[in-house]
């Protein structure tokens, strides 16, 4: 929808310019080539969808048409279309080397994801991979594993999967079930305290419903406070573990890829 | 106020042309082509703000610049061709004034062949081989 909005405001744009052109003109001499080239640029502007399909790079032909031509016409000689050619062979080698550095980042991020993963024994979200191509810089990285003048990782981004199983984090996992059984204690019983419903053993026997409720009040605070702390011990164990994970990828990454730890950040699920 | 000046200053030119026609026939083409040219630098002020207002028009939409360009150059061949001929004409050279439009015309259809040459690239493609 968003093209065809574009289209439109192009081809509306394209009319107006042309009757304003038409009104410009000095004498009604040129008045049959003029509309016939401005007619010619408003099919153009109609069939450009249709160029777009056939042609990834349309409006770069497009405009080596047109500047070949101007060329041609300012005088420009064999130099000026070498040149041309030149800057041409130069913006696609430059965009050839981008794609295969894309590629390369994503494949070294694939193989790092999987040996993290395989090393840890943690699922890892993603893992992304920046690389530069600076041939001098990249010469203590470039002994390790990539060419003598390719191109070097700069920057590598580790996100962990939030983290609720695997064998390091037991003792996380089982604080976390404490920490999420008060609160439904609680929620029972403000229940209990107005409908008497939901827990059982209260509702039977109406009674003594304020002194349990008491009773199982005071039990689920201590359990809350407990789980609290227990929560505060969680967050700073997983805080250790973290700095511990990070260690541990940041160590991989430096024993199997040579990328030196201040490039590696590592960030956990959390977050999100 | 513009046109005042304008009308005044092709008045002045008129008369003047009328009185030294008689003696020096030189002298009154060149006034003419002198008159001809300030009229012609005065608008050409005039036709900047224009097309700068296309311009922006046409940055703010998103047409090709491409398009644009060719457009006005369209109209400078069309200007341009258009004054010299009328002057040639003036100085009653029928035949070089329909040489200038000549020109004029070819390279109006020049800056057409390559909008023709990608049209029927498009169309050729188009069509089942």
């Amino acid at each position: 929808m968003d093209f065809l909005a574009e289209w439109l405001k192009e081809i509306i744009i394209v009319v107006l310019i042309a009757v304003f052109i038409d009104l410009l003109l000095p004498n009604r001499a040129m008045e049959r080539y003029v509309k016939f080239v401005v007619s010619l640029l408003i099919l153009l502007t109609l069939l450009s969808p249709v160029l777009r399909i056939f042609s990834s790079d349309a409006k770069q032909k497009i405009e080596t048409a047109f500047a070949g031509n101007w060329s041609d016409q300012d005088g420009g000689n064999t130099a000026n279309s070498t040149e041309a050619i030149l800057l041409q062979g130069e913006q696609l080698r430059k965009q050839q080397e981008a794609e295969a550095l894309q590629w390369a980042g994503e494949e070294a991020a694939r193989q790092m994801k999987e040996q993290i993963e395989r090393t840890t024994g943690l699922p890892v979200e993603r893992v992304t991979v920046t690389l530069t191509e600076e041939k001098a810089a990249s010469k203590k990285d470039a002994d390790t594993k990539t060419e003598g003048t390719g191109p070097s990782i700069k920057q590598v981004e580790v996100v962990m999967r939030e983290v609720s199983e695997g064998s390091e984090q037991a003792e996380a996992e089982e604080s976390r079930k404490i920490e999420i059984q008060p609160v439904e204690k609680v929620k029972v019983d403000i229940d209990g305290g107005s409908e008497g419903s939901v827990n059982p053993s209260d509702s039977k026997n109406l009674d003594p419903v304020t002194e349990s409720d008491d009773i199982q009040a005071r039990e689920a605070m201590a359990e809350t406070e407990n789980a609290i702390s227990s929560n505060r011990e969680d967050q700073l164990e997983q805080r250790q573990l973290q700095s511990i994970l990070e260690g541990k990828v940041e160590e991989l990454l430096y024993r199997e890829w040579g990328i030196s730890p201040e490039f590696v950040t590592v960030k956990s699920g959390n977050g999100k | 106020m513009e046109m005042i000046q304008i009308v005044g200053l092709g008045l002045v030119a008129t008369v003047l042309i009328l009185v030294i026609k008689e003696q020096k026939p030189l002298f009154a083409f060149l006034i003419a082509a002198c008159t001809g040219i300030y009229i012609f630098m005065y608008l050409i002020g005039k036709i900047g703000g224009i097309i700068e207002v296309l311009e922006h028009l046409a940055e703010s939409s998103g047409v090709q610049m491409i398009y644009l360009k060719t457009i006005l150059k369209i109209i400078g061949i069309a200007y341009i061709a258009e004054f010299g001929a009328q002057i040639v004409r003036d100085a009653g050279q029928e035949s070089i004034a329909s040489k200038i439009e000549l020109a004029g015309k070819v390279l109006i259809m020049v800056l057409a062949i390559p909008i023709i040459s990608i049209i029927i690239e498009t169309v050729i493609k188009l069509l089942p081989a």
